[in-house]
């Protein structure tokens, strides 16, 4: 997409037509649902919060805000602030919801249950890493996004991202292993 | 101070493991580092495995409907706040005040401007909260039941068309609109000729069946239809409806028999449908090719008994593909509730009967296919079909005690 396709499609946003607000989400939701569901273990919170990282990006460019090109990249900032938000104000452990997880098809029962736990675990130690560096791993890992790209959403550096990632992956390491 | 070495070689290794290398050979890599990297690398294979690339539809579906609604309310304000924003709270109420008694005066005089504007606005534009509240105000208005009856008669039919104008421009939009069920098919049903797809959340009040009236919430989809939110069918009216045109109950298209009368106001005074009566007058003619004969057309007394216009078609097939049949000119749909005893060819004879939905598309409820011989055995049952000619086609009503088919 062009700089001018972006920009036409956010005077579009800012305009509330349907159809242009319709393309965004069609594009971007699936992106912002799985960093917000990377993040939350409750699929319903996910949902909820990833519906609400649209209205927010409605809300902004009715007031003036919201992204001047990259929206995607606004988009998962904004999920991000909204997730820590939601942890700030629950300030509690999620707790996981081991039904919400789609176990791979191909493993036996007993892999299966293996799996589901170590996957909550991972999940536990997860959240107990500071906001950052679960962002930079939603980024990397969940989204599978490049460095560059992390680095934009991240408003970092490239060489700040790295460093930023070994801390956050050592920080998981050490809390998967105490959970 | 990091050591900057080990951040690149980690970020190798992620790289490297990305193409699909082992831990193990990344590590062979950077050996000096290896004690350093494995943990790290061990965290990151971790944090992959917790991703879940599939998203639900239903999620996808009902965050965009929460979406389109929100947008669809904030346009709203919008023109609200565009009116009354920038006055004092005061001058905000004495205008509000005013308004409401332009718009009596509007209904007195038939209504102009700011009304006549809305008129033709959809669901989503920035008007058409005032075209549906000038509607509720002209229902309010209306002093008798007839009249009103009227009214809503005509507003549901132009909810329908607004449908179908934001399904023809693709324009995705949360409807809301009411109709009688023509037709049910796995995962979807027709409501006036439109098709609501039931998705696994819609929320489903009452019982879904052919005839009845069924209040649809949803939101219009780009490949056409509306993706129903919520069915909310009329019980009482499915009641008197439940013998209408591909009921598959096997009950008459749209007639009713002896133990479904359709004396909706429960007056006692006949069972007798109100379904438009044959024109007998207009007997067809033989040598006619297919033309509509329209025999049916009186008003609709209420919405749970629309207007539903019969055909009956005899004449050669001049394309068959499955789904629709050509005859005498006529292309006509073929349902799920289409009965066919037999599959017609291309240059077969055949009697169909069906019914023509509010999209004026003939749809057929059943199709004989007949000896290729002018033999005379279908008996029209009105004693009007002339089973010689070469194609005709005439609407009519059903008459009480019908069989389809027949």
């Amino acid at each position: 997409m062009s700089i001018q396709d972006d920009q036409q499609e956010l005077d579009g946003v800012r305009q509330l037509n349907p159809r242009v607000i319709s393309d965004i989400y069609d594009r971007y939701f699936p992106v912002v649902f799985r960093y917000v569901r990377y993040r939350l273990s409750d699929i319903k919170q996910a949902e909820d919060i990833a519906s609400d990282v649209f209205i927010r990006l409605l809300e902004a460019m009715r007031n003036g805000k919201g992204p001047e090109s990259n929206v995607k990249a606004w988009l998962l900032g904004t999920a991000s602030h909204v997730v820590n938000d939601y942890y700030r104000k629950t300030y509690r452990q999620p707790t996981e919801d081991i039904e919400e997880y789609y176990p791979d098809q191909q493993a036996t029962p007993s892999e299966s249950s293996e799996q589901r736990d170590r996957q909550r675990r991972i999940r536990e130690a997860l959240v107990k890493l500071t906001p950052e560096q679960q962002h930079v791993i939603a980024l990397r890992f969940g989204q599978e996004l490049s460095l560059e790209e992390t680095a934009a959403i991240m408003k970092k550096n490239v060489n700040a991202v790295k460093q930023l990632q070994l801390r956050a992956l050592a920080a998981l390491n050490r809390q998967v292993d105490k959970t | 101070m990091m050591n900057d070495q080990l951040v690149n070689a980690l970020d190798q290794c992620l790289l490297r493991m990305d193409q699909g290398s082992d831990l193990e050979s990344c590590l062979a890599y950077y050996p000096e580092y290896a004690t350093e990297l494995r943990p790290l690398l061990l965290a990151a294979l971790d944090a992959e495995s917790i991703t879940e690339k599939d998203v639900p539809v239903e999620v996808v579906r009902r965050g965009k409907t929460k979406l389109l609604n929100v947008a669809a309310e904030m346009r709203e304000q919008g023109v609200s706040k565009r009116i009354f924003g920038f006055l004092p709270l005061r001058r905000a109420i004495r205008l509000g005040f005013a308004a409401l008694i332009a718009v009596v005066l509007i209904a007195g005089i038939g209504g102009t401007g700011l009304v006549s504007a809305s008129s033709s606005s959809l669901p989503g534009d920035q008007l058409y909260s005032i075209k549906l509240k000038w509607e509720d105000l002209q229902l309010k208005l209306a002093l008798a039941q007839p009249e009103r009856e009227v009214l809503q008669d005509k507003f549901d039919q132009e909810r329908v068309q607004e449908i179908n104008t934001l399904i023809s421009s693709k324009r995705l939009e949360i409807v809301k609109f009411s109709g009688q069920i023509e037709g049910i098919l796995p995962n979807q049903i027709i409501v006036s000729g439109v098709n609501v797809v039931i998705a696994p959340d819609t929320k489903i009040d009452g019982n879904i069946q052919m005839g009845a009236w069924a209040h649809v919430e949803g939101q219009t989809q780009l490949d056409g239809g509306v993706t129903a939110d919520k069915i909310k069918v009329d019980s009482s009216k499915s009641e008197d409806n439940s013998n209408t045109p591909g009921d598959n109950t096997n009950s008459p298209p749209g007639g009713r028999d002896s133990n479904h009368g359709n004396n909706k106001s429960g007056d006692g005074k006949s069972g007798k449908t109100e379904l438009p009566e044959i024109d007998q007058t207009k007997t067809p003619n033989p040598e006619s090719s297919g033309t509509i004969v329209p025999m049916v057309s009186p008003p609709r007394k209420d919405k749970a008994t629309p207007e539903i216009k019969q055909f009956e078609i005899e004449g050669t097939v001049d394309n068959y593909s499955g789904g629709i049949i050509e005859v005498a000119g006529k292309s006509i749909y073929i349902v799920p509730e289409t009965q066919l005893q037999e599959s017609p060819t291309n240059g077969s004879r055949v009697f169909i009967r069906g019914y023509v939905n509010q999209n004026g598309e003939f749809v057929a409820l059943n199709i004989d296919v007949k000896p290729s011989s002018n033999s005379n055995d279908s008996g029209g049952q009105n004693g009007d079909r002339n089973p010689n000619h070469s194609g005709e086609e005439r609407t009519r009503t059903p008459e009480p005690g019908e069989k389809p088919g027949h």
